[in-house]
């Protein structure tokens, strides 16, 4: 497989499994939600509401300077979704999508460490499984973990 | 709000508050089908410290008055104050299940927009090929196809044929394996709490005995067979059966007692029989693991209470206080002010427990070696409850739920499944696992709704999952 190959079906890969953009630079979330700008009230009536944050512009004179900062995009002009729905595409539907869309079976997609699945045994946790029976670990986590991204 | 008084230097328990606020507030979010916790008013219990809104309660309470008929005064005294500061009224706030003595718990809504409308979602209605995709995601473990989604981007599409085609998939989907044998399972591991060591696959050997103390497949297996197939789901807690394989495949269902099937084994079958089964709470899995060696059952009687009736003891949800209570029975100082306040109710309610064992001796150690007795582990023991504790009395430690008096712990189990709570927790359990998130308070009508539909759905998860679908919380992008 040439190095290019490799880097369309990579960023294929990755795009299957954290979502996609719709073209217009707003983010759709793995199973088709659209993040919100800016997530209003509170979630489930009890955590703290989100507050507008923003990040720093590369118009603002502290901005470090180099040719690696992308101008910020304003806002898509259409409306948004202000619903905080942004869900995680965890372990199971990652893996049969990537089954599905690779034709592959589940032993052919990934093994790892003479044979042991990749995303059922190795990586389950920061794909957003989780392991009662023998890590005790009782709930999935709630969000991506720090790993996740590297882990796909 | 587990205790409110005029001086910190008087201040004492005052676990009837929560019942106080639900009658004042029946509608309020937190009270339906549940009542308020004590953080409501309280940073702690105790020492006792209030927050902003349980400071402004004390103020507004009226000289003179006994606390019961004074918090309701004070309530509403208070109503149109926003004691956190956070913009929202205290009665607004209470209303929708935020925290009116939080000032980073409220809900505004979102501002309306003018720009044009989104070429792919229908923001703020319900977008059926954006539910259909969640749907397939949460319900099937897959994405749909492209073929699969297509219908449900035709602009012209027929919205009542589209959303008979969701309901179809999703009713598939249900019966197939990824929900019954993955999907749903992984709802129950932080109730079942299952351990692979001291399971029935355990290695582990004390004194040339395997270290199984139950096996929890059993319990997996009768959470699967309630929540599927427009079952009763009460049988979480009424089931008088076990749900065992087959052999081929499948499951049928046992009224008998099951015999380990290792006898070097300290356990692994289900012992009890039927007339002391209470569903998933009479699991000898769960009995030995929460009860242990416990005298008192407490952490048994606060799991099934978590787990079932969606409300946690250790933070002060679900408070309905007996009378003289807590006893003390078993001599750990539970009477001490800062215990009883919890403890006037979970004790109570673990008295239904008592008289099942966890990790238990056998009687007779020549009858054991002999094979003419076993462990009794999780077994039911008439006399249990009075010989490991002294002070154990039948009349005088009254088990009580919910302020009912039971007889037994099948009667706690009858009384338990047929609450509001159980009902509301059994919609938070696939609401919070659709959304990742409890309802906001603009969906609270729709998901109170939710719950109370379950009787005249018998009780069936799948058609509370196909009614949580048709909501505007699930499919409204």
């Amino acid at each position: 497989m040439s190095s290019s190959s490799k880097y369309a079906l990579g960023a294929a890969v990755l795009t299957l499994a954290l979502g996609c953009s719709n073209g217009s630079g707003t983010p759709l979330g793995p199973t088709g939600d659209m993040a919100p700008e800016k997530p209003s009230g509170s979630t489930g009536g009890k955590k703290p509401s989100a507050g507008a944050t923003s990040s720093p512009s590369v118009d603002e004179p502290d901005a470090p300077a180099g040719g690696d900062h992308v101008p910020e995009l304003g806002p898509p002009p259409y409306q948004t979704s202000k619903r905080s729905l942004l869900q995680w595409k965890r372990q199971a539907a990652f893996e049969a999508d990537l089954m599905g869309a690779l034709k592959l079976s589940r032993e052919q997609l990934c093994t790892e460490v003479g044979g042991k699945n990749c995303v059922r045994d190795v990586h389950l946790v920061p794909l957003g499984g989780n392991d009662p029976y023998e890590s005790g670990l009782m709930k999935p986590s709630p969000e991506p973990l720090a790993t996740t991204s590297s882990v796909v | 709000m587990a205790t409110l008084f005029t001086s910190s230097a008087t201040a004492r328990a005052r676990p009837e508050a929560p019942g106080v606020f639900c009658e004042t507030y029946p509608e309020a979010a937190d009270c339906m089908g549940r009542i308020t916790e004590c953080r409501t008013c309280h940073e702690s219990t105790y020492p006792t410290t209030w927050n902003r809104f349980g400071e402004s309660l004390i103020a507004a309470l009226p000289p003179g008055v006994d606390f019961a008929h004074g918090l309701p005064r004070a309530l509403a005294a208070v109503e149109t104050m926003d004691a956190d500061g956070d913009g929202v009224s205290n009665l607004e706030e209470i209303r929708g299940g935020t925290s009116p003595g939080d000032g980073n718990s409220y809900w505004k809504a979102p501002e309306l927009q003018t720009a044009p409308d989104n070429p792919r979602y229908a923001i703020d209605q319900y977008d059926l090929a954006f539910a259909f995709r969640r749907a397939s995601v949460l319900y099937c473990g897959k994405s749909p196809t492209y073929e699969e989604l297509s219908p449900f981007r035709e602009p012209d599409a027929d919205k009542e044929a589209l959303r008979a085609q969701l309901h179809a998939r999703v009713a598939a989907c249900l019966k197939e394996s990824y929900w019954r044998d993955e999907g749903l399972k992984r709802l129950a591991d932080d109730r079942i709490r299952p351990a692979k060591s001291a399971g029935p696959d355990s290695k582990v050997l004390v004194v040339n005995q395997r270290l199984v103390i139950g096996d929890y497949n059993y319990d997996y297996r009768l959470w699967v067979y309630t929540l599927t197939d427009d079952r009763d789901a009460r049988d979480l807690l009424l089931a008088q059966y076990y749900v065992v394989e087959d052999g081929k495949g499948g499951v049928t269902l046992q009224e008998s007692t099951i015999k380990k099937p290792d006898p070097k084994a300290f356990a692994g079958g289900q012992v009890l029989e039927k007339s002391q089964r209470a569903g998933m709470i009479t699991m000898q899995w769960f009995l030995v693991r929460n009860t242990m060696f416990s005298a008192l059952p407490r952490t048994s009687a606060a799991a099934a209470y978590r787990a079932y009736l969606g409300m946690d003891i250790a933070k002060t949800q679900g408070l309905y206080p007996v009378a003289n209570e807590p006893d003390d029975v078993d001599n750990k100082g539970v009477d001490a002010p800062r215990c009883a306040t919890c403890h006037s109710t979970l004790d109570p309610l673990a008295y239904a427990f008592a008289k099942y064992n966890g990790i238990a001796g056998p009687s007779d150690a020549l009858l054991l070696l002999l094979g003419l007795a076993d462990f009794p582990f999780g077994g039911y023991d008439q006399g249990r409850a009075a010989k490991v504790m002294p002070g154990w009395s039948d009349t005088e430690q009254q088990p009580v739920i919910f302020g009912k008096e039971v007889g037994s712990l099948r009667a706690w189990a009858e009384v338990a499944a047929n609450s509001d709570a159980f009902a509301r927790n059994l919609a938070m359990i696939f609401f919070e696992h659709a959304l990742s998130r409890g309802p906001t308070p603009p969906e609270m009508d729709e998901f109170t709704a939710l719950w109370r539909s379950l009787p005249d759905d018998g009780y069936s998860a799948n058609r509370l999952i196909h009614r949580l679908i048709d909501t505007q919380a699930f499919g409204v992008p």
